[in-house]
This record gives structure tokens, sequence and C-alpha cells, in this order.
């Protein structure tokens, strides 16, 4: 993916998440609305209805944009790290 | 006595189960004792990780919540936590990437690693204080619940070493392979309880439509917010609960052993993503189960409004499956002991111990996390023993103190500029703030639960913990600009903001 439309998305995503969660975190202008559907108050049902949306965006999100990290990627990140890792404690060696 | 047998049976085949876990294939290193191995697949991290969690409140103080104030309670355990999905992807990315590249075994590790010992040792003592009144809680139910099930023929003093017992058995066996199967078993039988309970509930009175059309047409407060007043389920009533269980949740040991133990990325994404939703379906149900309770049970007040969950299952279900419900909840506590004392075990091996002595082998690591346990458990019992403490008050600090850890975990991941100054003043102020809330409450009378959780008219309508939070992150985003990285910190950037991070 091109490094600069993956950030676009990667913030487009982050401020999505963000407004649902407040929408999960305290029912802000949909708790006045009344009634029932299916049983259950009409405020429950849209908080169930944030709850999925924030639920499916995040499954998109981890496993059909490319932007999170995938088995694929793994094994390279991690020899990347431990090569780091090894000369990290080098240097910190050196330096005592 | 016929719920104690069917415990007693479960618990006895878990040992097996979590001994038999760490024998297959296990080379009895430190690395399988304490991560697994990094072996563990998505099915049993998702149980594992839904078990560690989900204590007895989640089946008994929801569900009376749901009793006394009806569906405002989906607020606290349910629609709030869809958001760890991408939480705990965020802050615990670089912990799974980065835990697995250092072999990291530990919470206090990647402090250590990015704000040197200091933030290492600070981390393990945190988290200790935090979770005792936390695991207390759990042994105290748990001996409740046996007194009150065998009709008093076991007293609260013997049941008191039912729970440490088996716990220290699972882990001191099988580590944390042993305890993730362990949690997954029991996570699974908890979870099954659950739902046949609702059913039956709901059946009685001819579905779940006309059930709640009952409740409704009793009790219509329970379907509102803001009701009693405008109090119950007060927006800040209610944006303090949803902050404070999940926020909390990002923090505890077990979201980052569960990234060290995950075998894949995959399993990674798939363990955080279904928790959420794992926990609306489960803990809504038990909130119905709680609300339909009404139509079983009246004139429960108070604490007592939490028996809802056995005498629904009492009233609805034959004797031997209403046992088994109330065996689902009593597994639910002990998997939350469990996790939470495995992780301070850990804690206190790997980087405690660590710091005294760094050329510590595997097998004294090993050796000393297991003596760990059994005197975290020795010290649960021992402080269960008082009568007089208020644990199940004390218990609601854990989730406040944790959280404030998260300033210091994203300035470590996130922010090139944190200090280990910073990321101690935060942790210190927050945890002092929380404490001095939790003493103020339980002195001035307003009680700990309330000051922590429920809105002050003079803290603005946020609750303690909210307050605690955010002075806490103030505090580190202040701290961290007033001083300068220190070596440790500078040193560690190459590693935590290394491009293949990015």
């Amino acid at each position: 993916m091109n490094p600069k439309k993956g950030t676009h998305s990667k913030r487009a995503f982050v401020v999505a998440f963000i407004v649902l969660t407040s929408l999960c975190w305290c029912p802000w202008a949909y708790g006045t609305v009344t009634g029932r559907i299916l049983s259950i108050p009409t405020w429950a049902v849209l908080a169930y209805v944030f709850a999925a949306a924030l639920f499916l965006l995040e499954w998109v999100f981890l496993f059909f944009t490319g932007l999170a990290v995938t088995d694929e990627d793994l094994s390279g990140i991690i020899s990347e790290l431990d090569a780091a890792g090894t000369d990290n404690v080098t240097a910190a060696k050196e330096a005592e | 006595m016929f719920e104690i047998g069917i415990i007693t049976g479960i618990c006895l085949l878990s040992v097996l189960i979590s001994y038999a876990a760490f024998r297959r294939g296990a080379s009895r290193s430190a690395d399988d004792y304490f991560v697994a191995g990094s072996g563990l697949g998505y099915f049993v991290l998702i149980f594992s990780l839904l078990a560690s969690f989900l204590s007895a409140f989640a089946m008994f103080g929801i569900s009376g919540m749901g009793y006394r104030w009806g569906f405002g309670a989906l607020f606290v355990l349910t629609v709030n936590l869809v958001p760890l999905g991408f939480l705990w992807y965020f802050l615990h990315r670089k912990t799974f990437l980065l835990g697995r590249a250092r072999r990291w075994m530990s919470m206090g590790a990647p402090f250590g690693e990015r704000y040197g010992n200091g933030m290492r040792a600070i981390i393990p003592i945190v988290v200790l204080v935090a979770s005792i009144p936390y695991l207390v809680a759990q042994v105290q139910g748990i001996a409740i619940m046996i007194e009150a099930m065998s009709e008093g023929l076991i007293p609260y003093e013997a049941g008191l070493f039912f729970a440490p017992t088996f716990v220290a058995l699972y882990l001191i066996l099988g580590g944390m392979k042993g305890a993730a199967w362990v949690n997954t078993v029991q996570g699974i039988f908890f979870t099954v309880m659950v739902f046949v309970l609702f059913f039956a509930v709901m059946a009685r009175n001819g579905g779940f439509g006309p059930t709640m059309d009952i409740v409704h047409e009793k009790h219509p407060e329970l379907f509102q917010l803001g009701a009693g007043g405008g109090k119950i389920w007060s927006y800040p009533m209610i944006f303090g609960f949803a902050a404070a269980m999940c926020l909390g949740s990002v923090c505890f040991p077990q979201p980052y052993m569960h990234a060290y133990s995950s075998r894949s990325a995959k399993g990674f994404k798939v363990m955080i993503l279904a928790f959420g939703a794992i926990c609306v379906v489960v803990i809504s149900m038990t909130i119905m189960v709680g609300i339909a309770g009404r139509t079983l049970v009246t004139g429960l007040e108070g604490v007592e409004a939490d028996k809802i969950y056995g005498l629904a299952a009492a009233q609805t279900l034959p004797d031997w499956a209403a046992a088994l419900a109330v065996a689902g909840a009593f597994t639910a506590a002990m998997t939350t002991i469990i996790g939470v004392a495995f992780g301070n075990a850990s804690n206190i091996a790997n980087d405690l111990y660590k710091l005294v002595k760094p050329q510590a082998g595997p097998k004294e690591l090993v050796r000393l996390a297991r003596v760990c346990i059994a005197g975290i458990m020795v010290v649960c019992i021992l402080i269960a023993w008082i009568p007089n403490i208020p644990v199940a008050e004390l218990a609601v600090i854990a989730f406040g103190i944790m959280a404030v850890t998260v300033f210091p975990l994203w300035g470590a991941y996130f922010w090139k500029r944190a200090t280990r100054f910073g990321a101690i003043a935060g942790t210190l102020v927050g945890v002092g703030m929380n404490l001095m809330f939790l003493v103020w409450g339980l002195l001035g009378g307003t009680g700990a639960k309330k000051m922590l959780l429920a809105p002050q008219e003079f803290l603005l309508d946020l609750n303690g913990f909210l307050v605690s939070f955010i002075v806490a992150g103030a505090v580190f985003l202040t701290v961290s600009l007033a001083t300068r990285p220190g070596p440790t910190e500078t040193k560690s950037l190459r590693l935590f903001f290394h491009p293949s991070l990015d």
C-alpha cells in the first residue's frame, strides 16, 4: 500500500474508532430516545448498533485493509527487531 | 452439597488438563512456563483472556445491577468493552512484536527497557498493590458461595482454602499453558451455563418479548436512563463506569501475558477482536437474567440483589442444572484468580527478582514464580480471614490503579520525548490519587466504590477514577516535557521506534 494513502486511511479509522467509542461509552444524543424495539429500550438497541458498527470496523481494519500486522510480515519484523535488540545490548555494554 | 461435588469435579479435571497441557510438547523452559512458548492458538487465547477477565462480578454483580437498575448496566461490561478491539491493538501491537523479539515474559519488561530499572521495579509493585484486594474479593466470594451451597457444612474459613489450593495447583504444575487451557475449559463452561440460564428464565414467561413486557409494565424505570430523579444512569455515571472498566482492562497483566503467548499475529488480532463481542453477548444475557428476575423474585434490595442469579437458576432450572449454573459463576471467579495471580508471579520473578539478581537462570525464575504463586495465595487467605476488611470496596481500586499505567505505556511506544521521570511521576501521582479517593470514601462515609465510580459534584460530576486518570496523564506529559530523556530512554528509541514497527 502507498505509505501516504496508508497513513490517511489509518487516520480515518482512528477518527471513526474515537467517535464510535464515545457513543459506546455514553449515550450522548440518543439516550433521550424513548420507545422500545424488540422489547428492549430503543436507546439500548442504538447502543448495540454502535457497538456492532465499531466491531465491524475493527474487523475490517485488523483483517482486510493491510494496515494491521500480518503473519506474512511477522518473521521479517521479528528478525529486524532481533538485530536491533542485539545492537542495543552491544551499545549499552560499550557505553558501560 | 451436590454443587460442591460438581465444582470439585471441574477443579480436579482442570488440574489434570493443566498438567497435561504443560507436559504436551513442553521443554519446561522459562519461556514455556511464563508465556507458553509463544505457542497458543487463537481459540485458547480468546477463551483464556475472556475467562481471566470475567470474574464472579460478571455473573452475580452484573445480574444484580440489571435487577436493581435495568438496561443501563449495558454500559458497564458490554458495549463499552467493544473499543478494546482497537485499543488493545494500538497499545499492545508493539507489546506483541517486541515481546516476541526480546523474549519478554512480564508486564514490567517493556517499561524496563524503555524507561530503565525504576519503572521496571514500580510496575510489578503497583500491579500487586492493585490486584491483591481484587484477588481477595474473589477468594472471599468463593468461600461465601461454598458456605451457602453446603448449607453451612463447610464453614467460611475452610472455604477460603478451596480456590487458592486449586489455583496454586494449576499454576505451579502448568504455568501459562496450563492456566490458558484451564481458563478455556472453565470459560466455555460458564459461557454455556449463562446461555442455559438465560433461555430458561425467558421461557418461564413465554419467551423474551413477553418477559420484557411484564417487567416493563411493572418497572418502566428499568428501561430508562436518568431514573430516580436523574441520578440512576445519568450520563456522568454511565461515562464513569464505561471508561473505568474499559481503560482499566487495557492495562491489566492479562493482555500482556496473552500477547506474549500468542502463536501468530492472526491469533493476537482474533483474540482482541473477539473479546468485546463475546462480552456483549454473554454479559447482556446476565443483565437480562437480572431484569427478568423481577418477574421471579421481588423485594431484593442493595447487595441482596446480587443473589438474583442463583435465585433465578433455582426457580427455573432443575436442581442439578441450577447447581451447574451457580458452578459457572464459581469457575468465573477461579479463572480471574488464575489470570491475575499468574501475572503477578511473572512480574515478581522476571522484573523484581531479575533486578536484584540479573544472573538468575530460567530454572531459578520458574522456581521463584511457583513460590510467589503459593505466597500470593497465602496472603489472600490471611487477608480474607479478617472479616471486617471491606474487600469488595477495596477491589474497585484495581481498575483505577491499572489504568494510570496507560500513559507510560503509550509514551513508551508512541512518544519519543517521554522520560523516566514523567513515567514514574505520572504513575505514582495516579496511584496516590486513587488511594486518596479510596481512603476519603471509606472514612468520609461516601464509600470507596461510590467515590471512585459514581460522579461527585465537587469533582465537576466526574468520578474519582477519571480525575486520577486525567491528573496522571497531565503529570506524565508535563514532567516528561520538563525533563530530558536519559541514556536509557535515548538508547531504547532505536528499538521501540524501529522502522519495521511503523
